[in-house]
């Protein structure tokens, strides 16, 4: 067996364009699929991160209104709905799964929040004391809330970077004055979301090059809502679970302990839990099934790969009539024939896969630059390409296989 | 008696016409006999040959091997005769191009099973046997016509068989080197091989203890040679 693999690469090398040539569908076949798989796998993890916020593995518990997300932002909130107490809350740490939870009101679309002349177009969460740890906000810049910003519900502010680049452009907003509806509120820090791979942020200036222009967040303390929103907009609940795996439990805990607590008195509504895992998986299947077409191409040229591996085998059992004769006159015995050509059938094209393999990282790689796509190597892929290409070798390789061990010796030995 | 054939008949069918290559055969040959079959080109000396050699079947007849009935024979066994037990010269040689002259000696028993350090003390004893102890790691292009088939007959005789078939082993020389190897050939046969050769040649067929000659596929009786 080892025998016939150094035979084998000793033909291939003997005819490296003839061989070359022949790989080149698996190449391309391999190599087109590795390039697929490792877009789609970055994808993926780029849209778990994005959803589930890389890791801080927090599930929000939101208001539904008959099993849909409630939106509230047109009117105020409706009869038999009512406020969740500290003391509620704090025992929503004690349920299983859960490590810390949080209350926030908040506004996806803020209005009449100026900073100077500029309006602010992003969202507004009036928060509670666990927030920041909870969602896995750090303070980067300035300082964060203070027990007394809560009890005396003072008029205080922090932003997301995001919030900081587009409303105060260029200016530092540790200091500045913003209005809510009138009211002035004083900016105190910037915080920004606790990133695996965040970057490193030393200066004001560094927030403007790293935050994008559209919206951002900006965080009151939930004592404050009352000033500029009433009781406009619900409480929710952040959850902390305690690993990603245990999100969902985490989340269904919290919802159904709120449910049994009476909070909510009107059958129309319920609180829920934002199944992220869930929605996460939709998204990543969504990618998949465009991708998974284009597989299916890819496999197109494998299939044409295979048959071009045959071809070129039977061109070389002809070529090799007499050497297997001679090898049947003194003694070989047919499935040792048959075996030297499926290995070369098979080390042809796996090391036909193992080239596509790093083409298609490289292609990858390639593509990431120009167009921005995400990578994520899967070595179970890769590993399952070249295992795959050497069962393409096995397969098409079969028939000229058979056909050498076949040869009648005395016709092969014959031949000129 | 290490072969006996008897009444072998080989007929090839050409669509509608049968051609009648071998007709009623009777073949004998001693264990150390040296026996030369003489014939005329297309006279079935070739096909005779496969024959005896397990390459081929017969149509008709018997054939014994040493103690074994060929015929009976299944392909595994029919390989593990030609492997063990018979030793082929061809007229062109027929060594594999991309290996060495020890590597071509020792392909029979790579085939047979034999280990590799064994495989090279026995290919190294018998390429020193033909003369070529210093054209070991020699490829067949580096090697002249009569050195090949010397490296030939040394890939034939490394398993020890019971016989060697030699289907016209100069044909392909010139009278110098087909010379020499005809002289290798006496001295295997005098330390005990037992050989079969087929040509066309007469000077060459001279060589052999006895001479046959076959015409239209029919032997004719044997006859001493001296
Ligand atoms: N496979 C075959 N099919 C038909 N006829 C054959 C075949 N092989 C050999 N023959 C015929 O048998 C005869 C003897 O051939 P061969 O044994 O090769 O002769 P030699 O070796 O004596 O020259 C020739 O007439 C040849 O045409
Ligand atoms: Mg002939």
């Amino acid at each position: 067996m080892f025998e016939n693999i150094s035979l084998a690469f000793q033909g291939i090398w003997s005819h490296k364009l003839r061989s070359f040539l022949t790989m080149l569908g698996i190449i391309i076949g391999i190599a087109a699929i590795i390039t697929i798989v490792s877009t789609i796998t970055g994808i993926n993890e780029q849209i778990k991160t994005n959803l589930i916020g890389s890791g801080t593995n927090v599930v929000n518990v939101t208001i539904n209104a008959d099993g849909y997300p409630a939106d509230f932002s047109y009117g105020s909130i409706p009869q038999g709905i009512g406020t969740i107490s500290e003391e509620l809350r704090a025992s929503l740490d004690e349920l299983p799964s859960v490590l810390e939870t949080s209350l926030y009101r908040k506004r996806d679309w803020a209005d009449e929040v100026y900073f100077k002349n500029n309006s602010f177009n992003g969202a507004i969460y009036g928060v509670d004391s666990h927030y920041f740890s909870v969602a896995g906000y750090d303070v980067q810049y300035g300082r964060g809330f203070t027990e007394t910003d809560f009890e005396r519900a003072r008029k205080v502010a922090m932003v997301d970077d995001t919030a900081a680049s587009g409303l105060f452009a260029g200016e530092n907003p540790v200091g500045q004055t913003i209005e809510f509806r009138g009211e002035p509120f004083t900016i105190i820090g910037i915080v920004s979301e606790r990133v695996e791979n965040s970057p490193v942020i030393n200066s004001v200036d560094d927030y403007y090059m790293y935050a994008n222009t559209s919206g951002g967040t900006i965080f009151i303390p939930i004592n404050c809502w009352d000033i500029v929103y009433r009781y406009d907009e619900p409480q929710s609940v952040a959850v902390h679970a305690e690993g990603t795996d245990e999100m969902t439990t985490a989340g269904t805990n919290v919802a159904d302990a709120l449910k049994e607590s009476g909070v909510i008195t009107n059958d129309y509504f319920s609180y829920e839990a934002d199944d992220l895992l869930q929605q996460a998986a939709e998204l990543q299947s969504l990618s998949e099934s465009a991708n998974n077409q284009l597989i299916w191409i890819a496999g197109i040229s494998l299939l044409v790969g295979g048959i071009g591996v045959m071809n070129i085998m039977l061109v070389s059992v002809t070529e090799r009539t007499r050497e297997i004769g001679l090898k049947i006159a003194i003694g070989a015995r047919q499935s040792r024939i048959m075996w030297q050509f499926l290995t070369e059938a098979a080390v042809l094209t796996s090391l036909g896969g193992v080239i596509g393999v790093g083409g298609g990282i490289g292609l990858a790689y390639m593509l990431s630059n120009v167009m921005g796509t995400p990578v994520g190597i899967s070595i179970p892929a890769c590993v399952v390409a070249v295992v795959f290409s050497m069962v393409i070798g096995i397969v098409f390789g079969l028939v000229p296989a058979v056909k050498a061990s076949k040869l009648n010796p005395i016709e092969a030995l014959r031949r000129e | 008696m290490i072969l006996e054939m008897r009444d072998i008949c080989k007929d090839y069918a050409m669509g509608k016409n049968v051609t009648h290559v071998l007709k009623n055969v009777d073949l004998d040959v001693e264990q150390g006999e040296y026996l030369a079959i003489m014939g005329p080109s297309g006279s079935g000396k070739t096909t005779l040959m496969n024959l005896v050699g397990c390459l081929d079947t017969p149509t008709s007849g018997s054939y014994n091997l040493g103690d074994r009935d060929i015929t009976k024979l299944t392909h595994r066994q029919l390989a593990e005769v030609r492997n063990k037990e018979i030793g082929f010269v061809f007229q062109s040689f027929n060594l594999l191009p991309k290996l060495t002259a020890l590597d071509n000696v020792a392909l029979p028993l790579l085939y047979g099973g034999v280990r590799k350090s064994e495989r090279r003390r026995r290919a190294a004893e018998a390429l020193e046997t033909v003369g070529l102890s210093d054209r070991m790691d020699y490829r067949p292009d580096q090697l002249s016509g009569g050195q090949c088939q010397r490296v030939a007959i040394a890939r034939a005789i490394v398993g020890k068989p019971k016989m060697l078939l030699a289907d016209e082993p100069t044909g392909a020389l010139d009278s110098a080197s087909g010379e020499q190897v005809m002289e290798l050939f006496a001295r295997l046969h005098d330390s005990g091989a037992t050989i079969l050769m087929i040509t066309h040649d007469r000077s060459i067929a001279d060589h052999a203890d006895h001479i046959r000659f076959i015409r239209d596929g029919v032997l004719s009786g044997g006859a001493g040679n001296e």
